[in-house]
This record gives C-alpha cells, structure tokens and sequence, in this order.
C-alpha cells in the first residue's frame, strides 16, 4: 500500500505542470486548402461602370488570406447569344477590380464565366429581375410626409434638427415569380459640399409592422431584405419609419438635406448570398453558441455570387 | 386512444374471469431490509418446486401463485444474502420478507439463484449499478456523480469533458426520461453540467433502460432513467456525512415511529463562494476605486416520508429543490460618482411528490402518484450610473431580464396485477398539464428624474399543453424457456388548438437456451411532445424546453434491439446490436441562437429533421464479491439530416462516438481499505471547424453613385461536424480508508482524476501565432486533479 501512495504522490509530483499552463491539448491536422476562384459580380443592367472582383480562397491556417487575381477574364453571355468579355491586367484599376464600363444589360438570362490560370473555370447564371425604375424615377407608388421635426442648438451655436416621416412603398409584385427586394437609407449629407468636421448626420430607417417575417434587416448590406412571401399585392403600401438626424453650423443647410433612400428588385440569389454572409459575420449567440453557417454560392466549384439587381433612388425632402 | 382504452378493459376482464376458475392460491407481500425496513426494489423470489418466480415491483411489492402445500422460497437481491424460507399454503397468505445486506461481499453466498440474472429478465438493454458501488466510484472533487457513473456503461456517453449530461445509443440529453421517485425531471444539472443533482447518498437505486421500453414507460425517445431515494429507515436513526473540497452534504434517516413511518432529509452545498470571498476581498482593497464580486453556489434538499398507514396502504411523501447561483458585480467609481454592472444568472429545480400504494387484493397492487414540477431559468444584467453633485444626484439603471421554464402537474394511476404465473399484467394512465415559458424577457430603464422610464416585456406567450397516455403491458411465460414482454402505449398531447395522438406497441422476447444463455430481441415505438432546444457545442441552463405544437411536430422513434445474455460464474456477459431510427427531431436553423428566442418566436427559428443510430454494446459486469466492476464497449453510429442545415445532407450527430469502452475495477482489500479505478476511451467529438477564406464584397451604392465595394473576409464552416477533436481518454483512482469509531465510521477518501495527466478537449481555437501563421488548438481544462473527501456514517 506505502508503494502505491508513493506512487501517486510520484505521479502528481512530476507530471503535468507544462500542461497546466496553457491547457493545449494538441494542434488540429487539417488538410491541404485546394484555392478556388471567389467572384463577386453585383451588375444592374444600365450603369457607366461596374466591378466584378476574384480573389483566390484561402485555406484557414493560410496567414496571408485570399489574394486577388489580376489576370481573371470575365465572360458575361446572354441567353440570345450575345456576350461581353473584360478582365486581365489591362482593366484591372487599383483599389478597385476589374471594371466593367458603358453597362447596357437586356432582360433575360445571363451566364458569366470567370477564367484564370491555375484555376478552375467557374460560371455562374442569372435572371434579370423586374425593373423597378421608369424614366429615372422609381416606377411605383411610395408616399412621405413629415411627422415631427425638432430643432435645438447647443451653446458652441450648432443646430440639431431631428425629423420623422412616415414612409408608405409599394414594390413590385408579380404573381408567377417570388422577388427579393433590398432597401437602404443612403448616407445622409454629400460630403463634398461641406467641411466634415462641421456637418454631419445620419438616418434611421425601420418598418413599422414588428416581426414580419418578409422584412429582415442585413447589417453587411445596411439595409433591409424584403422577400414576396404572401399573396398577391402582399407588398402594397409597406409601411416605414425614417428618422433622421443632422447637425451643423446652418439650420437652412442642414434642413435642405434630403433623404435618399435605394430600393434594389435582387435576384433570389444575390439574396440568400447576403443573408448567408450576415449570418456568419454576425452571428447571433457569438461564435461559441450559434448554430454555424454554411457560406452560400450560386458559383459552379467556387466562392462568391453573380448576381444582378435592377435599382431606383427615392430622394425625400422637406422644408 | 378510445380503441385502447377498450383494449385494456376487455383484457383486463378476461384475464380476471379466466383467473377465477383457477385452483391456486396467492402468496404476496412487501420485501425489506432487515435493518432499515427499507423496501427493496427488484428483488426475486424464486419457488423451485413449481419453477415458477416473481419479482418485486417499484414499491418492494411481491405477488405469486402458488398451490396448496409446502414450498421452499428464496429470496434474493445484490448486495444482500439470499434466504430461503418454508412457506405453508392453504389460503392466500401475506408474507413479508427480509434481507440482510453486506454479507455478499463473501462470494461464497454468490450462488447461481435463479431468476434474478441478466439471461432471466425478459427486459433487455436495461443496467444498474448498485449504489454501494457508485458510491466506491473515484469522483472529481471527491463529489460521487450518479449520472457520470452511468456514463461508464455501454451506449452511454458523456458530453464532454467533466459534463454529467447523458446521451443514450445516439439520442440527445433531451431524449432521456430522468424520474425522480415518479416524477420527471427536466433539468439536472448543476455547476454548468459539472455535476448532476442527485445526492448519491439519499438515493436507494437506480435503473437505466437504453432500449426495449416496457408500455408503462413513455414521453422520451432515448433512454429511461428512475431514481428512487431512500425511504427512511423504520428501525433507527441513521445518517451520514461528506466533506470535499467542492461541496458538503448530509444525509438524515430514521423512524417517525418505529415500523409505522420514517423520515429521509438530505441536503448538499458547494462552499466555492465562500472559499473565493476572502481572496477577493483582499483583491478589492488593492484598489477602493473597482470592487468586484463574483458569486457561485449550489444547493439541493430531498426529503421524504414514508407511512404505513395500514395492512394495505403505504403513503409517501417527497420533495426536491435545487439551484445554482451564478453571478458577478462590478462597481468603479469617479470621485463622487459611480457607475456598475451586475449580471446574474440562475437556475431552480423543484419537485414535490404524494404517492399512494394500496393493496386491492393480493393480486391487484396500485399507486397513485400526483406530482407538481417546476424548471425555472433566469439570467439578467443591470447597468447603472450615478452623478453626485453638491446639490444633486442622478441616477440612470438599465436591466434586462431573461425568463423561462416550465412547470407540470400531473396525477398517475398504475396498477399491478398478477394473475397468475404465466401473466403478469400493468396497466395504467397519466395525465400531465404543462406550462411552458419558452423565454419572455423584461426591459426596464430610467434616466434621471426629467425622462420617462421605460418598463416593457418582450418574448413567447406561455404555451399550455395537456399530455395523457394509457397503457398495458403484459409479461408472458410462453413456456419453460419462452418469455414475452407485449404492451401497448397510447399517448394524446393537446396544444393551442391542435393534438396529436400516437399509438406505441411495445414487444420484448426473451428465449432461454438450453446452454443456459439467453437471446433477447425487443421493439418499441417511442414518441416525445417535448423537445430541448439547445446549441450543440455546449449543454447550457439557457436550453429551452418547448412543447409540439401545431408548427412544431413531436419527436417519434423505432428502436429494434437483439441481443445474447449469459452469466459465467458471477460475471453477466451481454452483447446487444440495436437499431434507432428518428423523426421530428429539433435544431436550430443555421445561424440561430438562443439570444434569438429573447426578441422573437422560438419556432421561427428551429428547423426539423430525422436521425438514424446503429451499434453494438459489450457489456462484462461482476456485481457481487470483493472484485467488482465491469467492462464495457461501444461500437456505434449515430447521423442526422435535416432539409435546412448542411445544405440537406447527412451529417455525424455531434455525439457520434465510433468506440467507447470503460473498464471500472473496484478491490475491497479488507474491511478498512477500499480501491477503485476506471478507464474510459471514447472516439473524438465531430465538431465543425472553420475551413477556409475567401473575400467578399458589398457595393457601396446601390444605384451607380460609386463603383466601389466594400471587401470583408469571410471564414467559411467545414461541412456540418465534418472534423473530429482527439480521442478521449482518462483513468481515475480512489483509496478508501474506512475506520469504526465508538459511534460512526468514518472514511477518508482520496482520489485522483485523470491520473495519468492526459489533457482532454474541450473546446478548439484558431490562434495566431507570433510569427503570423495560424493554427487550429484544442484545449483542455482538466488535468491531473487530486482530491481528499471525509465521510462520517452514523
């Protein structure tokens, strides 16, 4: 019995402080991350220029992260058969990507390929959403009125002015095809007509209607996506509440700033591309307790989305 | 439900009228400790000259038919010394038994009784381990877990690390029904599921059936677990004592009056607070300006009485409450002013129980029990800031608080009815009214004496729900060697508006070989109306009990099970294949939370899917003699599929353990010196890693203002529990050193877990390194841990 007690005191005498210290079990093995193309195309049918991005992925043990691919060509083919090719060094643009310029798309289905070397091609198609603007205006119902304005100044003589207004938008909704719409208050003040220091504000934009499972806000895109669930005319007259808050020197000039709300018709895929992204980056429960989330891509053997959107803005001002 | 509650009468009836022609008569009564008149639960009594056996039920009640004559009976039990008495029939007759425990140490009393081996119970994938050996187990702390000593049984398995939650041949901890003296339990943990909240010293027995339910058990797919506490000694006072460096608890038994009623008080508290106190008011006067107060406790009480009110009649009391306490405050001050944080967190069990035993007739035995249950969680945090000024003092508070539980009443009725040696029958009903918070949270704010306050409660409405079943079981002696377990359990749930109603036939067969071993082979359909919804990586008191409801269908599950038995010279061998198929099962959607049930619909955020789990189990037990222990393995599977989560495929349940073995030895070297060990391998946890990188983008503006985009970096999942942590691993030892003082005995334990210091995972890490790489660490919290306990038995 002695030599069994010497022998556990033995035992806890020499072991395991090393251990204790920092409490590593052991590294995990992973295998060999196989970099596959990432793409990022977001394209309206009309704009003077748009980017499409490819990175490489990168495995997570990879400290250096995804790395751009300059040499990616781009191939976007309508159904119809016509295409428009971009991409390599000679439209890569710093800071930018690969940029795509005098932007004319047709309805219809569009196919884009993305080809680089050492990688495998990818593609990726698309169905033109419903246009939602008509002659440069947004093409449906949507009404704002002014539901409370304040205004304060402080004693450095800078004015406050805090408004409410009651927003009503109707999107567009067909009967055969279930849309994904994305709306989102632009930033407030054009920061080149003002010293920054001096102006600021922000605006707030909410739906009236708690907990409807159609509107869900996404804090990557700062905005919120809607989804058709319901029947017909289901989104008619969304209510919304806009709050917005400005300061600075003069009371005219902060009272001239307008509202500009962006309202997207996105195809169903740029949608749960978002929605999946949200999720991950910002996981409810913290990254211990939240169920994990599959990344979400509409891209054959690789990362990322194509996805097409047609746009409208909604400028709201008030005197 | 009307079809079987039809059946059951009709069957009933017959039996009756067939029985009424029968020339025999009944022998019954109660079987007890000679010493505390505790009744013992399971025992066997064997009459040799008509081949014919019984066993007591769940109160210690026996019923035999027996013809007129002289007939030898033994009546045995583990741990006790088999008797045989000479009894003389020419009426019915109400005979009471008694048994002497400790004795069987000797294992020359060990003799091949009949009757109460593992090859001679027609109910298959059931296990117990003898208290007098759970309690022998080595313990963390030096605090014995009932629960973590189940784990060392094959089929099942730990949690993790420390954790006493049980998941049970594939199925969750949910999945489990936890009965404590008849009534479920629906959380039983403490310490964030470090330890369970059985007293080891206030219970009697308990019993684990993995597989093979018989009909008068339902509500939970996996695995059914009854806990029966003492009764109370009818004879003297007795009790114990326990001091570890965790916690101290007490156990207190004895008559009320002798023969007629006794009492059983337990009662457990951790001293962590108290220990931790000084050190941090010590901590606090380094710097006046930031106190802070952590707190942790947990306690548990059980209580029960136990009257003989007469011939016929036992009543039975109890009751049991526990909670954890959890908490930390801190507070900083800036010269006149202050600001501080509380957050709190704690959970409460409480369990209150009437039974009432009456023997109609000597064949007919009955227990109504009628239970009240209540699980309740809260967690909170309150911010405050106060300005002092020579003239005033504002105040601003916020706190927030989080709520959820759920509380059952219910009443149940069985009956016992032995109609003769070829049938023995069960039948019964329940019924449960639940009430379910599913998690409302409280905001409450105020900002000085010029803003308003605000007072508000956010969260799921309660949910009531009324659950019945009804149920007959009937255990055939088809012949000498051919015996049948056949049942039929039928369970109705009604909720807001919708019901459901489930038909559970329930078959086991146990065929003797005439090398002396038995193949056993079983079915059962089980069905749950109640489902845990909990995150997979961790056990934690924010796990929300929510019913079925008419969004949310009620878990259901087939369970083929086969087996052979065997006993060789002491040592049960059994080796069992089994098959589970699962449906209804509940998860969170990808992405969700808890935290999201605090602001919105719990169901909104759950998704349902099915599970399949397939072994093999080993199991070598010696329970009797000096040596005892076992050896156990476990070769399994255990995948689920949901439409919603890893893109609809099929993916290991998080429990997935393809090995699992334990070896448990216990040598008592002499009456002062006691020696235990165990040995426990298990495959790794699939757990799901982050696999990759890539960046992302947002435009800027939506409508052509800019052509820039916002780039995130992105770190994308594994396929769901497509990784494994490292094998587990671990061996614990303990040494007793019992001693008999003039009044007590008293014992000092010590153990040692994780003796060979080998550092378990249980969580993982990507970390940075210095030079910038990165790396994917497992890490462990428990190494080699010593521990002394003292314990007094009076």
């Amino acid at each position: 019995m002695k030599q069994l007690l010497f022998l556990l005191a033995l035992i806890l005498g020499t072991t395991g402080c090393d251990k204790l210290s920092d409490g590593v079990v052991r590294e995990i093995a992973f295998p060999e991350h196989d970099p596959q193309i990432a793409v990022t195309f977001m394209a309206r049918p009309v704009a003077d220029s748009l980017v499409a991005r490819a990175h490489s992925s990168a495995g997570i043990l990879d400290s250096i992260g995804s790395k751009r691919i300059k040499e990616a060509v781009y191939t976007l083919e309508h159904a119809a058969g016509n295409s428009i090719t971009w991409g390599g060094e000679a439209d890569w643009v710093q800071g930018l990507g690969h940029v795509l310029t005098d932007v004319d798309l047709e309805d219809g289905n569009w196919t884009l390929t993305v080809e680089a070397p050492e990688f495998e091609t990818v593609t990726s198609t698309q169905v033109m959403p419903p246009r939602i603007e008509s002659s440069g205006s947004y093409a449906y119902a949507y009404t704002a009125a002014l539901e409370d304005e304040f205004v304060d100044e402080d004693e450095f003589g800078y004015t406050y002015l805090t408004r409410t207004i009651d927003l009503s938008l109707t999107l567009p909704d067909r009967v055969d095809a279930s849309d994904y719409f994305l709306i989102r208050a632009q930033k407030t003040f054009n920061w080149e007509d003002f010293e920054e220091e001096e102006y600021g504000g922000y605006v707030v934009l909410n739906p009236r209607v708690e907990d409807d499972p159609r509107i869900v806000w996404n804090q990557l895109c700062r905005g919120y996506l809607i989804q058709d669930i319901d029947a017909v005319e289901a989104l008619n007259s969304l209510p919304f509440e806009l709050y917005q808050e400005t300061w600075g020197p003069e009371l005219e000039a902060i009272s001239a700033e307008p509202i500009v709300l962006e309202v997207c018709a996105i195809s169903a895929e740029m949608a749960q591309y978002y929605e999946r992204l949200d999720l991950i980056d910002n996981p409810s429960g913290g990254p211990l307790f939240t169920e994990p989330v599959l990344a979400y891509s509409n891209v054959s053997s690789g990362y990322g989305c194509f996805g097409l959107y047609t746009s409208s803005t909604l400028p709201l001002t008030f005197e | 439900m009307k079809l079987l509650f039809s059946v059951l009468v009709l069957s009933f009836l017959a039996l009756v009228a067939v029985e009424a022609q029968a020339q025999i008569h009944q022998l019954s009564g109660y079987v007890e400790d000679a010493a505390s008149g505790e009744m013992l639960l399971g025992a066997t009594l064997w009459c040799e000259s008509v081949q014919a056996g019984t066993g007591t039920n769940a109160y210690g009640f026996y019923s035999i038919a027996l013809p007129t004559g002289t007939h030898q009976l033994t009546v045995s039990y583990i741990g006790y010394t088999p008797q045989t008495y000479e009894v003389q029939l020419s009426d019915d007759l109400k005979l009471d038994f008694e048994l002497s425990a400790g004795i069987a140490i000797d294992e020359a009393v060990v003799t091949g009784e009949a009757f109460n081996r593992i090859e001679d119970q027609v109910q298959m994938s059931k296990m117990e381990i003898p208290m007098d050996q759970v309690r022998r187990l080595p313990a963390i702390g030096g605090e014995v877990d009932l629960l973590k000593s189940l784990q060392l049984m094959p089929g099942v398995q730990s949690g993790g690390e420390g954790t006493s939650g049980l998941y049970v041949r594939g199925g969750s901890p949910d999945q489990n029904l936890i009965i404590l003296d008849g009534v479920p339990l629906y959380s039983v943990s403490h310490l964030f599921g470090f330890f369970s909240v059985f007293n080891s010293d206030a219970v009697k027995q308990m019993t684990i059936t993995k597989g093979g339910f018989p009909a008068r058990f339902g509500g939970r797919l996996s695995s059914v677990l009854e806990v029966n506490m003492k009764d109370g000694n009818m004879k003297e006072v007795h009790g114990t004592a326990n001091v570890s460096i965790l916690a101290s608890k007490f156990m207190v038994e004895g008559p009320i009056i002798e023969d007629k009623a006794s009492f059983m008080l337990s009662g457990r508290r951790t001293y962590i607070d108290l220990i931790i106190n000084p050190i941090i008011a010590s901590i606090n006067k380094q710097d006046p300006d930031i106190t802070t107060d952590p707190r942790y406790f947990f306690y548990d009480l059980n209580g029960k009485v136990n009257w003989r009110v007469g011939e016929r009649d036992r009543v039975y009391l109890s009751f049991f409450n526990g909670k954890d306490d959890f908490g930390l405050a801190s507070t900083e001050r800036f010269g006149a002013s202050q600001s501080s944080i509380d957050f709190g967190l704690d959970w409460f069990n409480s369990v209150a129980a009437a039974r009432w035993n009456h023997e109609w007739t000597p064949k007919l035995f009955s227990n109504l029990t009628v239970t009240r249950s209540e699980y309740t969680f809260n967690t909170g945090i309150e911010f405050s800031e106060t300005e002092n000024t020579a003239s005033d003092s504002t105040t601003q508070r916020f706190n927030s608080l989080y709520r959820s539980g759920i509380v059952d009443h219910a009443a149940r009725m069985d009956f016992n009815y032995a109609l003769n040696n070829t049938h023995y029958l069960r039948f019964g009903g329940n019924l449960t009214l639940h009430r379910f918070n599913p998690g409302a949270t409280t905001f409450q704010a105020e900002f000085g004496q010029d803003f308003p306050g605000i007072d508000t409660t956010l969260g799921a409405e309660q949910v009531r729900s009324a659950e019945q079943f009804l149920y007959i079981e009937d255990e055939i002696h088809l012949s000498d060697r051919f015996r049948a377990n056949i049942g039929l359990h039928g369970a109705r749930l009604q909720v807001n508006g919708a019901s459901f109603t489930s038909l559970q036939p329930r078959v086991a067969l146990n065929y003797r070989l005439r090398n002396g071993g038995a193949i056993k082979a079983s079915y059962a359909r089980m069905n749950q109306f109640v489902h845990l919804l909990t995150n997979e990586g961790l056990a934690l008191p924010t796990d929300l009990w929510v019913p079925a409801t008419d969004q949310v269908d009620p878990q259901s599950s087939q369970q083929w099970a086969a087996g052979w038995a065997k006993t060789f010279g002491g040592i049960e061998c059994s080796v069992e294949g089994y098959y589970k198929s699962m449906d209804g099962l509940l998860s969170y959607r990808e992405g969700a939370s808890f935290s999201n049930t605090v602001n919105a619909n719990w169901e909104d955020q759950v998704t349902q899917g099915i599970g399949t789990a397939y072994g093999f189990e080993f199991l070598f037990q010696k329970k009797q003699g000096r040596t005892t222990g076992w050896i156990g393995y476990t070769l399994s599977w255990a995948e689920r599929q949901f439409d919603e989560i890893n893109s609809g495929n099929w993916f290991p349940y998080t429990y997935d353990r393809r090995h699992d073995a334990s070896v448990v030895l216990m040598h008592r070297f002499s009456d002062q010196i006691d020696f235990s060990a165990t040995w426990v391998y298990g495959t790794g946890r699939a757990l799901t890693l982050p696999e990759s990188t890539f960046r992302a983008f947002v435009p800027s503006s939506f409508t052509g203002h800019t052509t820039e985009l916002n780039g995130f970096d992105m770190e994308i999942p594994s396929a769901k529990n497509a990784y494994r942590t490292s094998p587990y691993h671990r061996a614990d030892v303990s040494l007793t050193f019992l001693k008999t003082k003039k009044h007590y005995e008293r014992s000092w334990i010590f153990s040692v877990y994780n003796v060979y210091n080998n550092l378990n995972p249980f969580f993982s890490l990507v970390d940075e390194n210095d030079d910038g790489s990165r790396t994917i660490r497992e890490y462990g919290i428990f190494p080699i841990i010593p521990s002394i306990a003292w314990r007094a038995e009076f």
